[in-house]
């Protein structure tokens, strides 16, 4: 047996004895823990640059998706959205907006004895072959609206003394700017074709897009039925502006029991439907969606092994702090910090790139579409993304035995 | 039981279970005093560093009982004893295991951080104790541009942050040369005689036996008694 040290000492703590250490988790070393995250992901600066790059390009390909998907949710129900009714009535079947079926003008009669309709006014809205100067032909959808309607106008007018005016003229019909060159008609006065109806361009729009590529055409309900050679008596849509106190949802159960034969819609369901045809049924909305999903796992991978690899190159030094009695969420906040962090870097660059991305693509037909609340919540799946990322090192950090220090 | 700082009695520890079970310690009882410098000496599996893991509360032993500043560390949880280790014991590896992105000073701010020590007194406290280890000038450095001796004294200045009774080192002085090494050495002896602090060393060096105040050898887990040698203090 070893001989026992004869020194006798009073001294079982020299001055200087550090504080307590029996803190909350998260009130014990948040600045420090911060520091080693941030040194730890800049001191490999291949191994930051393949993070940002992974997470700027996630962040990237979401943006641009959603943004899409977004710019599609507008421009699908963009005609619903602006139309100003609280319910449509459709011919019966309806699936979208833009596929409309025409029905006899008497529905609209039939709604108004309705209780709690204030308004019901005609719309009709039909797919067409404009013909360019130049003699090339796109197809439009032409909307014609009563010139004293109260619902389903253009909106946005940026040329021409108001829309009414604008379709009160014989055969004058309203264009978006976004669309002058397709239709080949870029100043006010011009003349083209519909269905061999000749019109004249009597205001321009700025901003009304359309998700089918087939221009939106605003014009009187009277040139509308002469160009489509409809009956005078026939329209696609009632739109229905429910009397004060009445609610749109009461308003529409009448009026389902009293006009027979068309569905009664609500604004919101119209545009959800109108969504819904053409980003499921279509396919186009999977095929974004998947591509948001593949962007965001791309993102989890990178960023997940470049944090894992971060973490093993940090084992001894982890080990140490678990030696030397620091916690396991000492630990685990280092590396979620360190995730974090990552995340943060590659959302600015990424985002960035976006911004700008949407800036430069901002007169295209169907650009991307980048909101503070889209830009943000893609911000808080990115960095959901890094924690997400950081389980595997965190389980890493979790097996982390004290005494592998010595080894 | 006044000066002992950490006290072992019948210490058995035994790794794996079945036929492949080895038992690296045998029944071995050792205290560590205020003011002294052990070595823990031996061949190679002789069980020095699974006696300093046990010391240091790091590893539980199979059977027997380990006691720091007269308490009982048997029923403590993981948590608990990790607290232990990290009020009482000071750590100096023979890695050191600094991280590299962090300067001297905020390496041993790592240990004054996980103590709850923070801000510019940590910082004050960090640079005071690079001093005491001879480095009050390389306190911005980073481990990579200093010298395996001077990298060694910051971790024993790490080791000091959290003011521990205990110092437990392994091998600290293998990966140095002889000046380094005696330099490191020098430092704990003084810890020792000075402060007042125990000092245990796992060591093959035999460089560092005059230095000693208590040598332990241990040989196929069992302590084999050794003469007295000066005593530190």
């Amino acid at each position: 047996m070893a001989r026992n040290g004869d020194e006798q000492t009073q001294r079982s703590k020299p001055p200087g004895v550090a504080p307590d250490r029996r803190r909350g988790l998260l009130a014990v070393s948040g600045g420090f823990t911060l520091l080693i995250a941030w040194r730890n992901l800049v001191h490999d600066r291949m191994r930051l640059a393949v993070t940002v790059v992974g997470i700027a390009f996630s962040t990237i390909l979401m943006g641009m998706q959603l943004g899409l998907l977004l710019n599609f949710l507008h421009s699908t129900s963009t005609v619903v959205d602006h139309a100003g009714a609280d319910l449509w009535i459709a011919a019966h079947g309806v699936r979208t907006v833009d596929l409309a079926i025409p029905m006899g003008e008497r529905r609209r009669f039939q709604a108004l004895a309705v209780p709690g309709v204030a308004l019901a006014e005609p719309q009709l809205l039909q797919f067409a072959m404009w013909k360019r100067p130049d003699g090339i032909r796109e197809s439009v959808i032409l909307i014609g609206v009563d010139k004293d309607a109260a619902m389903g106008g253009p909106w946005d007018l940026t040329e021409g003394s108001g829309w009414r005016e604008a379709v009160s003229i014989p055969d004058g019909v309203i264009i978006d700017r976004l669309y002058a060159d397709k239709l080949g008609i870029t100043v006010l006065g011009g003349t083209a074709e519909i269905n061999g109806h000749r019109v004249r361009v009597t205001g321009f729009t700025q901003g009304i897009q359309t998700f089918t590529q087939s221009p939106y055409v605003f014009t009187s309900l009277r040139t509308a039925r002469a160009i489509t050679q409809l009956a005078a008596t026939d329209l696609t849509y009632v739109l229905i502006r429910v009397a004060p106190g009445y609610q749109p949802a009461q308003v529409a159960a009448e009026l389902a029991r009293h006009v027979p034969d068309v569905d009664v819609i609500t604004s919101g369901d119209f545009a959800r439907r109108s969504n819904d045809y053409w980003l499921f049924s279509t396919g186009a909305g999977i095929s974004i969606i998947s591509s948001s999903v593949l962007a965001l796992l791309v993102g989890l991978a990178i960023s997940a092994q470049t944090l894992y690899a971060s973490t093993v190159d940090r084992l001894p030094e982890y080990a140490t702090i678990r030696a030397m009695g620091g916690s396991r969420g000492y630990l685990y906040r280092i590396v979620i910090k360190q995730a974090l962090l990552g995340g943060l870097v590659g959302y600015a660059c990424g985002i960035s790139v976006v911004l700008a991305l949407v800036h430069l693509g901002g007169g295209a037909t169907a650009g991307p579409e980048m909101p503070p609340w889209l830009a943000a919540g893609i911000g808080v799946v990115s960095l959901a993304m890094c924690v997400l990322a950081s389980l595997a090192s965190l389980k890493k950090v979790t097996s982390i035995d004290p005494v592998a220090v010595f080894r | 039981m006044s000066g002992v700082l950490v006290s072992a009695t019948g210490i058995t520890h035994t790794f794996g279970k079945g036929p492949a079970a080895f038992t690296a310690l045998h029944d071995v009882a050792l205290t560590v005093r205020a003011g002294e410098l052990l070595l823990l000496m031996g061949p190679s599996g002789s069980g020095k560093t699974t006696l300093l893991h046990v010391l240091g509360c790091l590893l539980r032993p199979t059977q027997g009982q380990v006691q720091v500043l007269g308490q009982d560390t048997a029923g403590l949880r993981d948590a608990a004893l990790g607290r232990l280790r990290l009020k009482h014991f000071g750590f100096v590896f023979q890695a050191h295991n600094l991280f590299p992105m962090l300067t001297a000073a905020e390496n041993v701010m790592v240990a004054l951080d996980l103590a709850g020590q923070r801000g510019a007194a940590a910082r004050r406290r960090a640079e005071d104790l690079l001093g005491v280890v001879g480095l009050s000038t390389h306190c911005n450095a980073y481990p990579a541009t200093l010298s395996g001796g001077q990298r060694q004294r910051v971790a024993i200045a790490r080791a000091l942050a959290a003011d521990p009774v205990v110092l437990m080192a392994d091998e600290p002085t293998a990966a140095l040369d002889s000046d380094n090494g005696h330099r490191v050495m020098d430092l704990f002896r003084a810890l020792a005689a000075d402060q007042r602090r125990g000092v245990v060393i796992v060591t093959h060096d035999p460089r560092i036996v005059p230095l000693a105040g208590r040598i332990v050898r241990l040989d196929d887990g069992r302590v084999v008694p050794e003469p007295a040698r000066m005593e530190t203090a």
